[in-house]
């Protein structure tokens, strides 16, 4: 920073001393020409003939932003609310099973109980064993002319 | 009465090309009917009307850009009308044009660097495009392409110039004011502008001693 005002000082000296507007021959007519080409394209760029038809394009592009604006809307609206649905559907459901349970409790009342099905399995491996053992004690309560007969049963299914 | 027809006719029928200058004039003309005085009206009309060209080209030069010079020519007029009642004629009327025109153009610049995400440039034209205008048909192909080169090396040099330093040298080499005009346009001292003058006119003497 210091420099750069030094540097300002000694130009603003150096052109207090020589003339800067005083470029040689070679360099005042590249200058001119400068000069010359600046006005001539500023002539050229002034008097230029403009078109005004700009608007007409400016409403169809705003249309067409506007309606590209509304459908990238909706698609995101609609985005966002597809997971919700998704997401809220099994609570739904979960809260229509609360509110219809008890309804459900309140009906064996009335109809038959619903068992479980390990319930029932037990139920039926007890039954069968019993009976079970009810054929086994009443074909054991044989008429004493078959006793000997049974007893060969039994050998064999030991066996 | 008359008067105020006559700047809104002129207005309209000189910018009426450009959307942009339309809406400018838009803006101008409610103004005109509410506050001013006809005599003021007439005054500021001549005023545009001779000075107008010359604060495009200057902005030409400074920008090239030529839809950007336009629009910064009639928002310079529009503040130059604006504030034409409290002009009180301390300088000529194109020192105080140009210091308006030098502001918005600084303005401009330092809104684009704030718009980081923007080229700097957009609409300016190629420094070869620029230098394509050169007047001369009398000189030979030879001389004008030549010439042609070496105000194309101009130009990349101005472009490369630090914002006061292209103003300056605009100012004096371009549209030929005075040193005490420039210092008065700038706020700068007359030291300062023609130790940026001096600056400005070496990198252009070396930019062409470089290809030349």
């Amino acid at each position: 920073m210091k420099d750069k005002a030094e540097e300002l000082k000694q130009a603003m000296q150096s052109g207090g001393a020589e003339n800067p507007l005083d470029p040689d021959d070679e360099m005042r007519l590249v200058l001119d020409d400068f000069r010359m080409s600046v006005h001539a394209w500023s002539e050229a760029a002034y008097h230029r003939p403009r078109k005004i038809s700009a608007a007409e394009h400016r409403v169809w592009r705003r249309t067409l932003a506007w309606a590209l604006g509304c459908v990238l809307a909706v698609g995101v609206l609609l985005t966002g609310i597809y997971p919700l649905r998704q997401k809220s559907q099994p609570e739904q459901t979960a809260r229509v099973a609360v509110v219809q349970a008890p309804e459900e409790v309140a009906k064996p009342a009335v109809q038959t109980p619903v068992q479980a099905p390990v319930q029932v399995a037990v139920n039926t491996q007890e039954d069968e064993s019993w009976m079970t053992k009810v054929d086994s004690d009443v074909s054991r309560q044989v008429p004493a002319a078959m006793e000997p007969l049974a007893q060969l049963l039994n050998e064999n299914e030991s066996e | 009465m008359k008067r105020k027809e006559s700047f809104g006719c002129v207005n309209l029928r000189r910018l009426s090309a450009s959307d942009k200058v339309m809406a400018a004039v838009t803006t101008l003309e409610p103004m005109i009917t509410s506050t001013a005085n006809t005599n003021t009206a007439g005054e500021f009309d001549a005023i545009a009307h001779e000075y107008r060209q010359q604060l495009y080209r200057f902005l030409l030069s400074s920008t090239r850009d030529v839809d950007l010079a336009e629009t910064m020519t009639q928002e310079c007029l529009l503040k130059a009308w604006r504030n034409w009642s409290s002009f009180r004629g301390d300088s000529s009327v194109l020192t105080w044009l140009m210091r308006i025109a030098i502001n918005i153009q600084k303005d401009h610049w330092r809104n684009r660097r704030l718009q980081f995400w923007r080229s700097t440039q957009v609409g300016a034209v190629d420094v070869d495009e620029a230098s394509d205008w050169l007047p001369g048909n009398e000189r030979s192909a030879e001389v004008r392409l030549l010439a042609k080169e070496k105000v194309a090396q101009v130009w990349k040099v101005v472009q490369k110039l630090s914002e006061r330093q292209r103003t300056v040298f605009l100012l004096r080499i371009v549209e030929e004011q005075e040193l005490s005009e420039i210092a008065a346009s700038t706020g700068l001292s007359e030291g300062t502008v023609k130790a940026h003058l001096s600056r400005a006119l070496a990198r252009v003497r070396v930019g062409l001693g470089s290809k030349g």
